[in-house]
């Protein structure tokens, strides 16, 4: 009998246990998915805010051309400097009349000359911006106000790492169980077909011939229960990509990249086909003596 | 396949289930072990398959010890051993066409030719119409014979039958008796019986081990007949008799189904089975 015959016979023999084995790994892998979607996107708004200019340096009013020049090559002297915009009075009016456009009160009351220029630094190594702003901060000749958005970036990095710290824990337990409860099932199938078995071995079966159908079956668990997880979670992101990038605009929470869910897709799959195996082979293993 | 068991001694516990048998069979041979319930019998049986282990002395196949034989080896050797088994051991969520199946894909043989084996197998043993029956559906001699069929499917070298005639009809236990007597006649494949059948065993000139309590107790030569003796296929007091006249003489001319006795040292005979025994 051909071996997927034999694996689909011990299948369809005991149902409910084989339903519990696909179940508890389409979870496991509903979860990992959703864990892994919710990480990519907290990371791409992490990205976004590490791209902006991290650091606004108000000047004081009537700075010369020249002390311009000499703050803006003193913050270009900095490590891991992005970009330095400078920002004169009368484009921070242009910026200030664009955000309140629909406001003419507010517009029609201010002039450049109330407006202080600026220099917006972005960085690419937030432990920069702290040095940044604790040297502006002394020079209050020149500078009038620093602003830098150090809480919120440490906090978006706090709960990215809570998040992935959690994906982790939690992934790992789920993976855990699931091999706990694969190595039970695939126990208890070769419990029930000790006989067969001990026939088989003295029939001249080797120990691998018995022990392919239940790894076989081990896998083909991981592989049909993970691809019903990840694609539950994965039909999930793609319908409600639209309102929840809205949501999160202008950084695309959930990407464009079609290619990005194949790979997700793809790993998920390589990861839980090898749960089912290594489980399965474990219970061979330890059930399988004779 | 030269199988030979040299002071074997099995002990369970206290309790000695061998003691000191030996015994030695070649290519051909036909080796009946007689003996009441607890004898030992199948114990000899579980030894040559390596499902239990000696307490002492040795079991050489083919020259190679089974204590010191590798797990390969013991596989390879069980592949080239049919077995029919006393309570069957047919699985029992197959039917009868995939349990001999499954012998035959266990020794790796060619997926094209299986169906065309088993529908042979299946014809020799008059299961023809039983092939698509589960275990379950079949009767005792039902199961012992479709056991068979699994055991002469695979082509083996040696043939263990732990008391085969058990659940048949006088008239089909002599059938199987005179089947495997023609497989170890046309193919050289060596037949260890057990049986309780003393009918049987007389009726055959072949070597028998005797046991009682785990010794060997008597080996001796037993009248050869192929056909049944009378009506109801036993052959009678005086039959016998005779027979065993005529086949005295048959032994001495045929070397093939010699035997070698205590009682009987014929120096005219080569003998290929040898029994030894150790009182």
């Amino acid at each position: 009998m051909p071996l997927s015959k034999t694996t689909w016979h011990h299948i369809r023999r005991s149902p409910f246990q084989s339903l519990v084995a696909f179940m508890v790994l389409s979870v496991t892998f509903f979860v990992t998915s959703l864990f892994v979607l919710s990480s990519q996107g907290l990371s791409s708004l992490l990205n976004d805010f590490e791209t902006k200019p991290e650091v606004t340096i108000f000047l004081k009013d009537g700075l010369e051309l020249s002390a311009v020049e000499n703050l803006q090559k003193e913050l270009a002297s900095y490590p891991s400097i992005r970009e330095i915009k400078f920002i004169s009075k009368e484009k921070a009016l242009t910026i200030y009349q664009e955000q309140n456009k629909d406001n003419p009160l507010l517009t029609e009351m201010v002039t450049a000359s109330i407006l202080p220029a600026s220099f917006e630094v972005s960085v690419s190594d937030p432990q920069i911006l702290e040095e940044i702003s604790l040297d502006f901060s002394k020079k209050t000749q020149e500078v009038d106000e620093i602003i830098y958005q150090k809480d919120i970036i440490e906090s978006l990095l706090n709960w990215t790492t809570m998040l992935r710290r959690v994906g982790i824990v939690t992934v790992s337990l789920f993976s855990f169980i699931s091999i706990i409860i694969i190595f039970i099932i695939i126990g208890m199938k070769i419990n029930s077909r000790k006989e067969e078995i001990r026939t088989s071995r003295l029939l001249g079966a080797s120990k691998f011939y018995v022990k392919k159908p239940f790894l076989l079956e081990g896998f083909i668990y991981g592989f049909v229960g993970g691809l019903t997880g990840i694609v539950a979670a994965l039909s999930l992101a793609l319908y409600f990509r639209e309102p929840i990038n809205q949501f999160f605009s202008p950084v695309s929470f959930l990407p464009y990249d079609n290619f990005f869910y194949l790979l997700v897709l793809l790993a998920e799959l390589i990861l839980a086909s090898l749960i089912g195996l290594i489980s399965s082979w474990f219970g061979a293993k330890r059930y399988i003596k004779f | 396949m030269k199988l030979s068991f040299q002071n074997v001694s099995k002990s369970y516990g206290i309790v000695d289930a061998l003691k000191d048998i030996s015994f030695e069979i070649n290519p051909g041979d036909f080796l009946f072990i007689v003996g009441p319930s607890g004898a030992g019998k199948s114990t000899i049986l579980k030894l040559i398959l390596n499902q239990i282990k000696p307490t002492s002395g040795s079991i050489v196949i083919d020259d190679q010890d089974l204590a010191t034989a590798k797990r390969n080896y013991i596989d390879t050797v069980r592949r080239k051993i049919g077995v029919v088994f006393q309570d069957y051991q047919l699985i029992t969520d197959k039917n009868i066409e995939e349990n001999i199946a499954l012998a035959l894909d266990i020794i790796n043989y060619p997926q094209e030719k299986i169906a065309a084996r088993i529908d042979e197998v299946i014809k020799q043993v008059n299961l023809d119409s039983r092939r698509f029956l589960f275990p379950s559906q079949l009767s005792g001699g039902e199961m012992q014979r479709a056991s068979l069929a699994r055991a002469l499917a695979v082509e083996p070298e040696l043939i263990l039958a732990d008391e085969p005639t058990g659940n048949l009809d006088p008239e089909n236990a002599w059938n199987l008796v005179k089947l495997l007597k023609d497989i170890s006649k046309d193919s050289k494949t060596s037949i260890i019986m057990t049986t309780h059948n003393h009918e049987i065993v007389d009726a055959l000139a072949k070597s028998v081990l005797k046991l009682k309590a785990g010794k060997n107790i008597d080996q001796k030569d037993t009248p050869m007949s192929d056909e049944p003796k009378s009506e109801d296929n036993q052959p009678t007091k005086e039959e016998n008799l005779s027979e065993k006249q005529e086949i005295t003489v048959n032994l001495e001319k045929d070397s093939e189904t010699s035997i070698d006795s205590p009682k009987k040292k014929s120096k005219k005979k080569r003998s290929r089975l040898k029994v030894k025994s150790k009182k």
